[in-house]
């Protein structure tokens, strides 16, 4: 049986690529297996889990990304979150006593990292209005939280609580039809 | 690119005052039409520049040059802001839930015209008609619940065709397509996110695109036969989700089922790795499966069936050829969202002897699992699992749903058929195009998907492999040889070394 090649030959570069993912892939995975072998073994503090999180974190935004809804925006938004956490991990297991001060300054510089990011593209960027909001939501919720109690308030949070109100604001001003309208999409359960 | 546009100045600075004047006015109706991001606009002009070019290279004048390519066609769609969005069909709603890296659900339909494309002017085709299909120029967001398709406003860009067919689509970036228009030498593809359209809308869509890159061509081609007028207003059936129309059954049939058998050669890592057309004459087969007493999908599953027997080692088990249905068969819809269910014909191993012996069978489970009460049970099925997850976040449906689709998968199927029937354009619009093909480019667990379509003469039963094994093919091409039909194999190389 001869088939006719009716089909071009598949460039070179995108199979190359699949093999250097796929190298890289093991190299985290060996050392996502080692590292908490050796902090087991060697005992201490759990360091390890700061690297597992690393990991996670540099595969997750640089090799592995997002299949759906990979932006600016969205991106800036899990680098906040994961910045965030790494930062608590270290405090909670390597060292304690100043991520409620240091969280909430990278969150709210991290929040004008991101209003800018999302006002100096606005045509693009207005579809890609969910994530900003979600940001704002949860500083307005730590910041809500921080007033009742816990965590301490501190100027930070006082920083993080005006920046994601202010940005609400300007949102709200700037875009009220689109801030409707991606509400209404993203919360449809049709 | 800097070569080509000053080649335009040139021409331009070549032409009379008046000629010169008419382009001017040409560009600024362009202008007029088009109002997105800078980028856009100046690639968007390139493109009516290098379709000018092409005319005046070709012979035809100015005038009839801007009469073809009239910015009146391009209508609001690239002057208005985005704003419409729509809800995933029934069916779709599953396709981005099972998205990973490498395996998308991509299907993928072709036109084979009888002269070499021009890609200038099936870049300006699609520029003009994507505003006709309003839910095709949308790129998958992420809701609570749900994922939706949202509106992009963009070039929507024209591709000559370098990689591997059916590879996934990449719909991460802001703005990006969910489709890919592809040519190469004389061959038109459109390949579809499942998530946007089945085969049915797919092929309205390609026949549109077909017709509108013919009249650009100089061909008078009417609208009709599923050739849609680009000018007219889409109306909100064509983007409906019909699967709630389904009349209430008593019982409603499910998804689950055993394991297939499956062909025994070692599964892919390149996704399909080979894709191979069986090219018969439509006549002959239809009469040999006459002969046999069959339709022509019965005689073409029988033979899928004796092809799988003789690929696989196994001994015991079913196997079962995933069918799917179009539903507009059994109710009136002119939607171009997804509107398909499927049916299963299964058939144990032990029993698979000869194609004369097994079409009965396969008749018979045709009848009654392809029937309206078969695929009403199915449908009320799917429409109450989305009633029942509808307020289920997402971020907890997607998890289960993508271990429940990895685990599962394509695992109760050994294959697909999927027969898309016969092709009908307007007489003036077949007499451009040789035949038509149709490749399925999903599979999980199955080491081929085959689909059908015949336009003509000319039947192509299409085979995507994702397995380097050839017993498979071969068998099949010795079967339709052994039943006296001249059979051309035409296809791909073998990515996968």
């Amino acid at each position: 049986m001869k088939a006719e090649n009716i089909y071009p030959i598949p460039i070179p570069q995108e199979q190359r690529w699949r093999r250097v993912l796929k190298a890289v892939r093991w190299c985290f995975a060996a050392t996502a297996y080692i590292c908490p072998l050796i902090n087991l073994c060697v005992g201490g503090k759990a360091w390890s889990l700061v690297v597992l999180w690393g990991l996670w974190s540099v595969w997750t935004l640089a090799f592995s990304r997002d299949l759906i809804e990979y932006n600016r925006i969205s991106q800036t938004s899990k680098l906040i979150v994961d910045t965030c956490v790494m930062l608590i991990l270290i405090e909670t297991f390597l060292s304690s006593g100043w991520a409620g001060f240091v969280v909430p300054i990278v969150s709210f510089a991290s929040l004008i990292v991101m209003g800018v990011l999302f006002f100096t593209n606005l045509p693009i960027q207005k579809q890609n209005l969910m994530p900003m909001m979600w940001m704002i939501a949860a500083a307005l919720v730590a910041i809500m939280a921080s007033l009742i109690g816990w965590p301490k308030m501190n100027w930070p949070f006082i920083a993080l609580g005006a920046t994601a109100f202010a940005l609400l604001i300007v949102t709200f001003i700037v875009l009220p039809k689109e801030l409707i309208r991606e509400l209404q999409k993203r919360f449809h359960t049709k | 690119m800097k070569k080509e546009k000053s080649k335009f100045h040139e021409y331009e600075e070549s032409l009379l005052e008046s000629d010169r004047l008419r382009l001017r006015d040409f560009f600024s109706d362009v202008k007029r039409h088009i109002m997105l991001t800078p980028n856009y606009r100046h690639e968007l002009r390139e493109d009516f520049e290098k379709a000018f070019l092409y005319y005046v290279n070709s012979g035809v004048g100015i005038a009839e040059a801007a009469e073809r390519l009239d910015p009146c066609r391009l209508g609001g769609f690239y002057s208005r802001p985005p704003v419409l969005w729509y809800h995933l069909d029934d069916a779709a709603k599953i396709y981005p839930l099972s998205l990973k890296r490498n395996q998308m659900s991509v299907f993928r339909l072709s036109a084979y015209m009888k002269q070499p494309v021009v890609p200038e002017l099936l870049q300006i085709a699609l520029t003009f008609v994507i505003k006709r299909f309003p839910s095709f120029a949308t790129t998958v967001k992420v809701g609570f619940f749900w994922h939706y398709i949202d509106t992009t406003k963009r070039r929507f860009m024209v591709e000559p065709e370098t990689n591997i067919p059916c590879r996934p689509l990449n719909v991460s970036s802001s703005g990006s397509q969910s489709f890919r228009v592809v040519y190469f030498k004389n061959r038109i593809s459109v390949e579809f996110f499942h998530i946007l359209t089945d085969g049915t809308g797919g092929m309205v869509f390609l026949k549109t695109l077909v017709a509108e890159y013919l009249r650009l061509c100089g061909a008078d081609i009417p609208c009709g036969q599923g050739v849609l007028d680009i000018d007219e207003i889409p109306s909100p059936e064509e983007t409906s989700n019909d699967f709630p129309k389904v009349e209430p059954t008593e019982r409603k049939s499910g998804f689950m089922g055993k394991p297939a058998v499956q062909l025994s050669g070692r599964l892919s890592t390149i996704k399909p790795c080979q894709i191979l057309h069986f090219e018969v004459d439509s006549l002959a087969l239809r009469s040999k499966a006459r002969e046999k007493g069959a339709s022509v999908t019965s005689y073409t599953l029988a033979l899928l069936f004796m092809a799988h027997r003789y690929a696989t080692d196994e001994r015991t088990g079913n196997v079962q050829i995933q069918v799917p249905v179009n539903m507009r068969k059994f109710y009136e819809s002119n939607t171009l969202r997804n509107f398909s269910m499927y049916c299963s014909i299964g058939i144990p191993i032990a029993e698979l002897t000869s194609v004369d012996d097994i079409i009965p069978n396969i008749d018979r489970q045709l009848k009654e699992k392809a029937s309206k009460e078969a695929m009403n049970e199915m449908m009320n099925a799917t429409v109450s699992l989305v009633r029942i997850l509808r307020y289920v976040p997402l971020f907890i449906k997607r998890p289960i749903a993508g271990f429940v689709y990895g685990f599962l998968g394509d695992k109760i199927f050994s294959n697909t058929l999927s027969n898309l029937g016969v092709v009908e354009v307007p007489p003036e619009m077949a007499e451009h195009i040789e035949k038509f093909d149709f490749v399925l480019g999903t599979s999980v667990t199955n080491r081929v998907a085959c689909s059908m379509i015949t336009f003509g003469d000319t039947a192509v039963l299409s085979v995507a492999k994702y397995t380097a094994d050839p017993t498979y093919e071969e068998k099949l091409y010795r079967l339709l040889r052994d039943d006296g039909l001249d059979v051309t194999v035409k296809g791909s190389v073998l990515y996968e070394s």
